[in-house]
Order: structure tokens, then C-alpha cells, then sequence
């Protein structure tokens, strides 16, 4: 059997190469017309898509969901309507196209870039990948090359997410840099986003799903766009106030679902960067003080006291900040300073969600403290 | 290879001869509701199922590791089947409170701090989407524990509710919780878990 399948290996492959040419999408009312395989792998996409959405796992913030379809319409225009931009909740560094167009940009990738050059670029990174039908194509070669094509159909719907083969990520890099162009963004941006984003994915290992699935796949879009950015003219847009104005405040969001999630090593490793940092507003200094406590390191708690410190010099309405630090002082048996820290936690957010905690708090301090 | 063939049908036919001699769901009648374990007694609601099949043992499947048994006392109960409503009471030892986090709970610990580890426990186990509806402070059995009442959404969109209590207690860590679909099936057993509840005791010999 080995040897039948040896040999007929490179009939196959050819094949494959073969019958798989298929007309990209040249603009939104193309696609109306696709071939019925292209409807099934389109259906597949739909369903995935409503199940994301049903499951209740992207964000409604409506300014940045219009902001980011903004940007999308901006660099496809002639796709303007059959492409959808989903804000989703993960945290993972991660945006995958759909093959029916739908684009899903995680929450997690989207507070790490700095501005909109950088948005506009992985956007039309993605969709390129759905104008040039690779979610189909990949199928295709897939169905040619293996014995049990139909073993991939189910997960169709989802083969973007961990990336393409080497010459259909490049076509998209291709195209997404032709795009950002023509929209007038500044094109050396597009390398600056996979740097930030392949210096993270070595910091974090192989145990974090990446964008592009892996780093050596980050390094490969690092290259081409440098290549592409070689000899091409300086300057464009950058738009960064307008990006911080629309997903600044998804960056708080994000480090909170960084520490739900118990990846307090990626929180520590974004805010002790000094030019990272710089993006978030003052309160993300609570987060590592969070995320210090979480991580338990020797030294920790030293590192958690200072930087919930620098969070109360640098805002001192954040109240998050004085029921932490009247935890702080309760472990310690400092009851008074514990009671001080969540009466002032009380009195700024009387109605927080977990007000009657910090209420039961006051009630052990004055108890610790009567002793 | 006959060597493996014979321990297989050892194996087999040692789970056959387990499963005829404990039935794993069993009825609860009036004379069987007051179920205990090593640690803690409950009531439970008549007429319900109970399942007898996996008290003593929880399996952990963590992403790239080996399953891992985790030795628990459980007490779980059904009406019409796990997706309509289920209540379980659990008991773990302190040291695998929180089994995909891999980390413990501790004595200095307190109740909020416990819940956000439990509501991280479950996004690591993969419940991705939960949103916390409310989280508070309440009194288990006489000990201070946490309240929360989560929910999510499954692939069709139906909204499943989860209360839950926990609290850590010497060297075990409970979770006494209500699950069912928010329509109908939750508000129609909430008071069959209440009660419940209220008559969940620690056995103090085993701590």
C-alpha cells in the first residue's frame, strides 16, 4: 500500500497543482456568483460565523466595531459590504478571515497595535486572503492531496485561523501592501506591526497561538514587508490619535481579559516595556500590580506595592487601586491602613460589583484591629 | 501481543462486571436522599437521579498534558438530564482547587480572590465566553465563601445560568452549584437547589 501511494504520489501533487486555479473575487458584486463548492465552503464559514456570534464571543462596542469596518472599507473599497469586521473577545494575538468575509480581529491583537497604518495593513492582510479565495483554494489542495479530503470540510470554516501556506500568505502580504498603499497609509508601518507582534510571540514560547500561527511565520511577514518596503517612497498616514481614540479604551478591556484568562506573564511582559506602556493610559499600572500578584515570583509583592503606588499618584480616582492595596495591608495585619484603603474604595464606587466584599473587609479590619 | 490481548479483556471484562454491580444513575427516593461523603451530607431533591458513577474521582484534561484524576467527593443530581439541570456538590483538596490554573487554594485567601480564581479556572478550562452576573459574599454552611451567578451562551445561542458557591475550609475547597438553561428549565429548580443548599453540612472528620 506504501509503495502504490509512493508512487503515485507526484501524479497526485500534480493534480492537485492542477485543478486548483480558481478566480479570485475582483470586487463585492462577484460575489454573488460562485460555484456551488464555493456556496458549501461559504456555508461552513456562515455557520462557524453565527456560532462565534450566538456564543456571544465578540464585542459590541459599536464606535470601535464602525471604526475598524472603516478602515476595512477604506483599504477594499470595492468591497464595501461583503466584508464584515468582528471585534472578537480572546485575548490571543489573532484576526483570521472567513472565507464568506467576515473578518475576526481578537481583542488581544488589536490593543498591541499602535495605530492605524498598522490596523490597515492586517486588514488588508485578511482580506486579501478572502478576495483571492484562499479558505477554498487551501480546501482544494487539500481534497486533491489527501485520502480523506472530506476529513477537512468540517473544520473549513476555520483553517484560517492558524494560517496559509507560504505562497498564499505572501500573496496576501502582496496585495495588503498595494492596498495600504493606495489608501495612503504609510507602508513602513506594515513591518513595525509584525515586529511588535514576533518580538511578543518569542517572549511568550510556543505555547501562545499566534497571528500567522507561528513566529518563524511572523518572521516570514517581517521579511516581506521589508522587502516590499525596500524601495518605495517614505511618509503617509499614520492616524495614530484617531486609532488611541477608538481602541484605547478596548486596551483596559484587553488586560483584564489577559488576567481572567491567567496570562499575567504577557501583562507583566507588555507594561514593563517602557514604549508599550506609553499607549495605555495611566490606570494600566493597576494590571501589573494584578498581574505581579497573580504571577507570586519572589519579589512580587514588593513589585505589585510599587506599581499599585505609581497608579495612585498617577490617577487617584481609580478605585480598583484602593481595594487592592486594602487586601495589601489586610494580609499584612495593618488594619488600620486595610480599613482606610476600603472605606476610600467604598466612597468611590458605592455601587461597584463587589462593594459587599469590600464591605465584609472593613468589618475583619475593624475585628483585627479591636484586638 | 497475547500478552496485551489478555490484559485488555481482563480490563474489559473487570469494567463489565463494575458496571453491572453499581448502577450509575439511581433513582432518589425518600430513604436515599440524605446522601454523604467523607466530607461533607446533603439533601437532595426526590425523585431526581443521582449519579453513582463518579463520585470519587475528576478528570482533568488540560490542553497538550496527560488526563489527570483528581480525588473529589462529589454529590451530583439531575431531573431530566445534565443539559436541562444539574446540581453538584464537590469537594477537592485545597491543593487542586483550581486544577487548570494549577494553583491552590490557600488559607489567607480571600472570598473575592477565590472567585475571580474560579471564574479564570473556568476560561482556562475553555468556557470562553462566561459573563459574571454577580459576584458577592455569602455564608456556606457557616463559613465565608463566595456567590456567583454566571452565564453564557452555547453555539445556538440558548442561555445556559450557573449558580455557584465556594469556599475554602482547612485543607478542602467546596463548589455547590445550580446549572440549567435560562429558559424554563433554571427559575423552575431553583428552589429544589436552594434547598439543597440550606441543608449542605461539613463532616468534620475528615479535616
Amino acid at each position: 500500500m506504501k509503495h502504490l501511494l509512493f508512487r503515485f504520489f507526484p501524479l497526485i501533487l500534480l493534480s492537485a497543482c492542477a485543478s486548483t486555479h480558481v478566480e479570485p473575487f475582483k470586487s463585492a458584486s462577484d460575489v454573488q456568483n460562485i460555484t456551488p463548492e464555493e456556496s458549501r465552503v461559504w456555508l461552513e464559514a456562515d455557520k462557524y460565523d453565527m456560532a462565534m456570534v450566538n456564543g456571544g464571543n465578540t464585542y459590541d462596542l459599536q464606535s470601535a466595531n464602525v471604526y475598524l469596518q472603516s478602515v476595512m472599507d477604506k483599504v477594499q473599497p470595492e468591497f464595501k459590504g461583503a466584508i464584515q469586521v468582528r471585534i472578537a473577545k480572546s485575548p490571543q494575538l489573532n484576526a483570521f478571515a472567513l472565507p464568506n468575509g467576515v473578518i475576526y480581529f481578537n481583542i488581544g491583537l488589536l490593543s498591541r497595535l499602535e495605530n492605524e497604518a498598522q490596523l490597515a495593513t492586517v486588514l488588508a492582510h485578511e482580506s486579501a486572503h478572502f478576495t483571492q479565495k484562499h479558505g477554498y483554494k487551501q480546501r482544494q489542495n487539500l481534497k486533491n492531496t489527501s485520502a480523506f479530503g472530506n476529513f477537512f470540510s468540517e473544520t473549513l470554516a476555520m483553517s484560517s485561523t492558524y494560517g496559509y501556506s507560504r505562497d498564499l500568505e505572501r500573496e496576501a502580504d502582496q496585495i495588503a501592501f498595494r492596498k495600504i498603499d493606495k489608501a495612503g497609509y504609510d507602508t513602513s508601518q506594515a513591518g513595525e506591526a509584525f515586529e511588535i507582534l514576533a518580538e511578543e510571540a518569542k517572549a511568550m514560547g510556543e505555547e501562545e497561538p499566534f497571528f500567522f500561527s507561528s513566529h518563524p511565520k511572523l518572521a516570514e511577514r517581517i521579511e516581506d514587508y521589508q522587502e516590499l518596503n525596500r524601495n518605495h517612497k517614505k511618509g503617509g498616514l499614520i492616524n495614530k490619535q484617531r486609532f488611541d481614540q477608538f481602541v484605547g479604551p478596548l486596551r483596559l478591556a484587553s488586560l483584564e481579559s489577559d488576567l481572567s484568562f491567567d496570562r499575567q506573564n504577557v501583562v507583566i511582559m507588555v507594561l514593563t516595556n517602557e514604549k508599550r506602556l506609553a499607549n495605555y493610559p495611566p490606570e494600566a499600572r493597576y494590571y501589573l500590580a494584578e498581574a505581579y500578584l497573580r504571577r507570586g515570583e519572589k519579589g512580587d509583592d514588593q513589585r505589585a506595592f510599587a506599581a499599585y503606588q505609581t497608579t495612585l499618584r498617577a490617577k487617584p480616582g481609580f478605585a480598583p487601586t484602593y481595594r487592592s492595596l486594602g487586601i495589601y495591608y489586610l494580609k499584612k495585619n495593618e488594619y488600620g491602613k486595610a480599613e482606610s484603603y476600603f472605606s476610600k474604595y467604598i466612597q468611590l464606587a458605592p455601587n461597584a460589583a463587589d462593594v459587599d466584599y469590600v464591605r465584609n473587609y472593613v468589618k475583619l479590619a475593624k475585628q483585627g484591629g479591636a484586638k | 501481543m497475547k500478552n496485551y490481548l489478555k490484559y485488555y479483556l481482563l480490563v474489559s471484562l473487570a469494567l463489565l462486571l463494575a458496571s453491572c454491580a453499581s448502577p450509575t444513575w439511581v433513582k432518589i427516593s425518600k430513604d436515599t436522599r440524605n446522601i454523604s461523603t467523607d466530607s461533607f451530607k446533603v439533601t437532595v431533591p426526590q425523585e431526581w437521579m443521582h449519579w453513582a458513577g463518579g463520585q470519587n474521582f475528576e478528570t482533568i484534561k488540560r490542553e497538550k498534558e496527560y488526563p489527570v484524576f483528581l480525588r473529589v467527593d462529589r454529590v451530583y443530581v439531575t431531573l431530566d438530564g445534565k443539559y436541562l439541570e444539574q446540581i453538584e456538590f464537590i469537594r477537592y483538596d485545597a491543593k487542586d482547587a483550581f486544577p487548570y490554573l494549577k494553583r491552590e487554594y490557600t488559607s489567607n485567601m480571600l472570598p473575592s480572590e477565590a472567585a475571580d480564581l474560579y471564574v479564570s479556572e473556568l476560561k482556562k478550562s475553555g468556557m470562553e465566553n462566561i459573563t459574571v452576573i454577580k459576584n458577592e459574599p455569602a455564608m456556606i454552611a457557616g463559613k465565608p465563601g463566595f456567590r456567583l451567578l454566571l452565564n453564557w451562551k452555547n453555539a445556538s445561542g440558548l442561555r445556559v445560568d450557573r449558580l455557584i458557591y465556594g469556599f475554602g475550609y482547612k485543607s478542602s475547597f467546596y463548589l455547590l452549584s445550580y446549572e440549567a438553561p435560562n429558559l424554563y428549565y433554571y427559575p423552575k429548580h431553583l428552589a429544589a437547589f436552594t434547598e439543597a443548599f440550606n441543608s449542605f453540612k461539613l463532616v468534620e472528620k475528615k479535616d
